[in-house]
């Protein structure tokens, strides 16, 4: 079997690379681990997608329905229950599902589209004993909303990412009371959107500089122990720990992208994104192997997922083509203040802007964001305020990205909030 | 006269905002721009949202199919509405925009699948 470009993962990145790339003539092989394409969309029944590309609010299965619709009208090989299990250098992909046993297909592009999965317990060290009860949020996600399956009446939620929060409204509105979100941080780790219309909205109490410190129950959760966090330590405060009674525990404390495959053909990974090296076309260090969406860095808005996920497709296409320009790199530094910046390369000549994203370390006002190669500024904007749990974005004109003559890079300067 | 704290939302800076409300009149404080002033004070006089969840399914590939009130419900309505809709029980297949349930609540707002539901 032999295909152009074979796209892994069926989720939002997959689909807008794999729609765009078969538009460019190149044929095109999607493989979806799961029975359905949209990745995370279908769970994900709540309102908030699209508000950037579609200039509405869309449920995550709307959102997902449009490029579902899309790549079934185009010329694209779909393969759903199957899952990649092996990448090799000469591009060979090895695959099964339970119709065709294990498989091999070559092809001269791969683009990895995998997204991310969630930390768990123990991840996180959470102490205690395995009694029943205790879920990622991503799972009640989608036993409640797929499956309709409801788990618990009392619910304590760990973390306050973004999944905890939007699933803590839903345990409300499914009849349980949930008794308190915990995030050890001093700052919520979710939008403020999730934090009124999920929290405020049901008057569920935010503790931040709280943590769980001990499960308990022997079959199923009863209860945890919780306490107050120093600030400067992060370990808990002696005689701040109180119980609250529970019979399910939600971890919320976050995502991380699924890179199994990638490490496979020895990607260069980047240091705080948990995932590849991408250049301006989300090209990475593998010549011809691409890498989109979460796969890449943990995205808040699905929008800046499908925009990133296109220059994938496009550039997969050219490659094929062996039409890509491959100027010379030029690299892209996280500096002050910032946590990341993707992409962490670019490839001159460009024709057109490249946009930047980054997450910023601290909470800052009136923000000043600069772009630098030593003294000159290559781009630069204010922001009224930047936060870690939301993406910061900045364009460099294609003229000053031409000008670049080695590395530049990102710092944040503001009031500390 | 009572005092309302909103979290306006409307844009990544979150101010807090207060609205003093005495009688008709509504006093906004703690806003940084008009836009923030408009939301708190819909939010105060009527706040909405728009209500997502499922409904039962028979004959789908999937046992639940997510839904959304077409429009705005009253924040106030959501548990009521969501109470409705878990007696409810639609048959696949199903497409993205099909009305499931109309005029819930007598909110004359509909209720509409968000995706496409397959028979298997
Ligand atoms: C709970 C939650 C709420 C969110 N809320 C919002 C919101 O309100 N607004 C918004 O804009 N964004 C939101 N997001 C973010 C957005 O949904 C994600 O950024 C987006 O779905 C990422 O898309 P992706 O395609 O990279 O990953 P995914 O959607 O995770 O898709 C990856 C796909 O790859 C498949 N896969 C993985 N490994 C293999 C393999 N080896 N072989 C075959 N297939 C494989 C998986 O099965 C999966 O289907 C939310 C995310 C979550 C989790
Ligand atoms: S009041 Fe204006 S500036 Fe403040 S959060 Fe609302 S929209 Fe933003």
């Amino acid at each position: 079997m032999e295909t152009d470009v074979v796209v892994i993962g069926g989720g939002p990145a997959g689909l807008a690379a794999a729609a765009i790339a078969s538009q460019q003539q190149v044929d095109v092989t999607i493989f979806e681990r799961a029975r359905e394409l949209g990745g995370i969309l279908p769970q994900c029944i709540h309102n908030g997608f699209g508000n950037f590309i579609f200039n509405k609010m869309l449920t995550g299965p709307e959102y997902a329905q449009h490029y579902i619709d899309l790549v079934k009208k185009l010329k694209i090989h779909i393969k759903t229950d199957t899952t990649v299990l092996k990448i090799t250098k000469d591009k060979q992909i090895i695959a099964t599902n339970s119709k065709d046993g294990l498989f091999k297909i070559k092809t001269k592009s791969i683009i990895l589209a995998m997204g991310c999965r969630e930390r768990t317990r123990s991840q996180i060290l959470l102490p205690g004993s395995r009694p029943a009860g205790i879920y990622t949020a991503g799972t009640t996600q989608r036993l409640i909303n797929v499956d309709g399956i409801m788990l618990g009446s009392k619910i304590v939620i760990l973390g306050s990412g973004d999944v905890g929060l939007i699933m803590a409204r839903r345990f409300i509105l499914e009849g349980a009371e949930v008794k308190g979100v915990f995030e050890i941080l001093p700052h919520p780790g979710g939008l403020t959107r999730n934090i009124v219309q999920c929290l405020e909205d049901f008057d569920i109490p935010l503790n931040l500089c709280h943590t769980i410190t001990e499960i308990h129950g022997k079959k199923r959760v009863t209860g945890v122990t919780v306490a107050e966090i120093d600030r400067s330590t992060f370990n808990p405060k002696k005689g701040t720990e109180f119980f609250i009674p529970c019979d399910t525990l939600v971890i919320a404390v976050g995502l991380i992208p699924e890179n199994e495959l990638s490490k496979q053909v020895n990607i260069s990974m980047g240091p705080n994104t948990g995932g590849p090296v991408v250049d301006n076309n989300m090209q990475t260090s593998e010549a011809g192997v691409f890498a989109c969406g979460n796969v890449v860095h943990v995205h808040d808005l699905v929008d800046d997922v499908t925009i990133s996920s296109e220059l994938a497709g496009k550039a997969a296409a050219e490659y094929v083509k062996n039409q890509i320009k491959e100027g010379a790199l030029k690299s892209i530094h996280p500096g002050k203040n910032v946590f990341y910046v993707v992409p962490q390369h670019i490839r001159c000549d460009l024709k057109s802007s490249v946009t930047l994203y980054f997450r910023v370390k601290n909470i800052m006002k009136n923000a000043e964001i600069k772009l630098t190669e030593k003294n000159y500024i290559v781009a630069q904007k204010k922001e009224r305020i930047v936060k870690p749990p939301e993406i910061v974005k900045i364009d460099i004109l294609p003229e000053e990205a031409n000008k670049i003559k080695q590395s530049v890079e990102v710092s944040v300067e503001g009031e500390l909030f | 006269m009572i005092t309302k704290k909103i979290t306006c939302i409307c844009c990544p800076l979150g101010c807090s905002v207060n609205v003093i409300i005495n009688g008709d009149n509504y006093q906004v404080i703690g806003e940084q721009c008009k836009r923030g002033k408009d939301y708190a004070i819909q939010e105060v006089k009527d706040p909405r949202r728009v209500l997502t969840t499922t409904v039962k399914i028979n004959f789908g590939i999937q046992k639940m199919l997510p839904v959304k009130s077409k429009n705005e419900v009253p924040k106030n309505l959501l548990n009521e509405c969501v109470k409705i809709l878990s007696k409810v029980v639609v048959e696949a297949p199903i497409r993205c925009g099909d009305v499931v349930y109309k005029n819930i609540h007598d909110t004359r707002i509909d209720i509409i699948a968000t995706r496409d539901m397959e028979r298997v």
